[in-house]
């Protein structure tokens, strides 16, 4: 009696702990990259550089991770949802590091001035060759601002 | 004498803004955003880096996205849209190529909301598509704000839902498009 209600009890705890797990792993969201240390930290030339001299290598080794990257303030715009995007770049090339900032960190942005040094941290999302004529650029998704 | 100068005047300003209003417009912060809805769950992602590429005289119209790019509420799903549908390592971009039908009633130099129809070639996950579909052209300030909402099947570009998630994710998928374009200068 007394090892049935023991295995009981393991059971139900094993069961409770798996759906536990489960459900954690289920709604887990995309971490705060203010919170995340970067993979790499580069210059937005740099960075640009990297993919126009060989794009597939540069994806190989930036794909998917954690960036930190310093430059000009090229261009921010805000959109009609509230978000804002940040161009980063030398002011006389059309190419650019393209930083989309992470909702949660739209009060930092505001603060932000074109043509002034900046460094962002986000995750990169790949390449933007320069097919229509409008610059190439690399992206940035979930950015934070390290540096005003 | 100086009613002249200013009608000079006037007739230059509205000479130059449709001369502006005849180029071609772009944004490289547009969005697309896709929707799927089942007795499940509703499925939601977007993204806010699209380049689009308008010539307002012929009426072309382009779209590049890095499929990469879309943002989930639940980073579970990016995970499992990245590498088991959308295959984004494999099938990185997503495009549009296409035109819009009636162009030539559209006035780019005045303010005000236009229906359009736009053909063109759809590109998801390597399979390109013919694609038709509605929207509108906002012009606001003699800039164009375009918009549109249209369905896709999943099967028409051979992404497959494994069985076990079949209950959980549409066979159509809503994709709503949303831009506010710049003079290209």
């Amino acid at each position: 009696m007394k090892f049935k209600k023991a295995f009981l009890f393991f059971l139900l705890g094993s069961m409770a702990i798996i759906a536990w797990v489960g459900y954690r792993a289920y709604t887990r969201t995309n971490p705060d990259l203010g919170k995340v240390k970067a993979d790499f930290t580069v210059s937005a030339e740099g960075l640009i550089a990297a993919f126009e001299k060989n794009d597939s290598s540069a994806n190989k080794q930036f794909m998917g991770k954690t960036i930190e990257v310093s430059g000009i303030l090229k261009k921010m715009s805000k959109d009609d949802a509230g978000d804002y995007s940040l161009a980063i770049g030398d002011s006389s090339s059309m190419a650019a590091v393209r930083c989309s900032v992470d909702s949660n960190h739209r009060a930092d942005a505001a603060l932000l001035r074109e043509n002034t040094s900046v460094t962002v941290r986000g995750s990169c999302t790949g390449f933007n060759k320069d097919e229509l004529g409008l610059g190439s650029e690399v992206i940035l998704n979930r950015c934070v601002i390290i540096k005003k | 004498m100086r009613k002249l100068i200013l009608l000079f005047i006037s007739f230059s300003i509205m000479a130059a803004a449709g001369l502006q209003a005849q180029g071609k417009f772009y944004t490289k912060t547009g969005r697309i955003s896709f929707y799927s809805s089942t007795a499940m769950e509703n499925i939601e992602a977007i993204n806010k880096s699209v380049v689009t590429l308008l010539d307002s005289k012929t009426g072309d119209l382009q779209f590049v996205v890095l499929v990469k790019g879309f943002e989930f509420r639940k980073a579970l799903m990016q995970e499992h849209f990245n590498k088991e549908y959308a295959e984004t390592d494999i099938y990185p971009r997503a495009e549009f190529k296409g035109s819009i039908s009636n162009n030539a009633s559209i006035n780019y130099a005045v303010n005000g909301k236009n229906n359009v129809t736009v053909k063109g070639k759809l590109t998801i996950h390597g399979v390109t598509k013919d694609v038709e579909t509605t929207g509108t052209i906002e012009v606001k300030d003699g800039k164009p704000v375009i918009h549109s909402v249209f369905n896709i099947l999943l099967a028409d570009y051979k992404i497959t839902i494994p069985r076990l998630y079949r209950d959980n994710i549409s066979s159509t998928i809503r994709i709503t498009v949303d831009g506010s374009l710049e003079p290209l200068k």
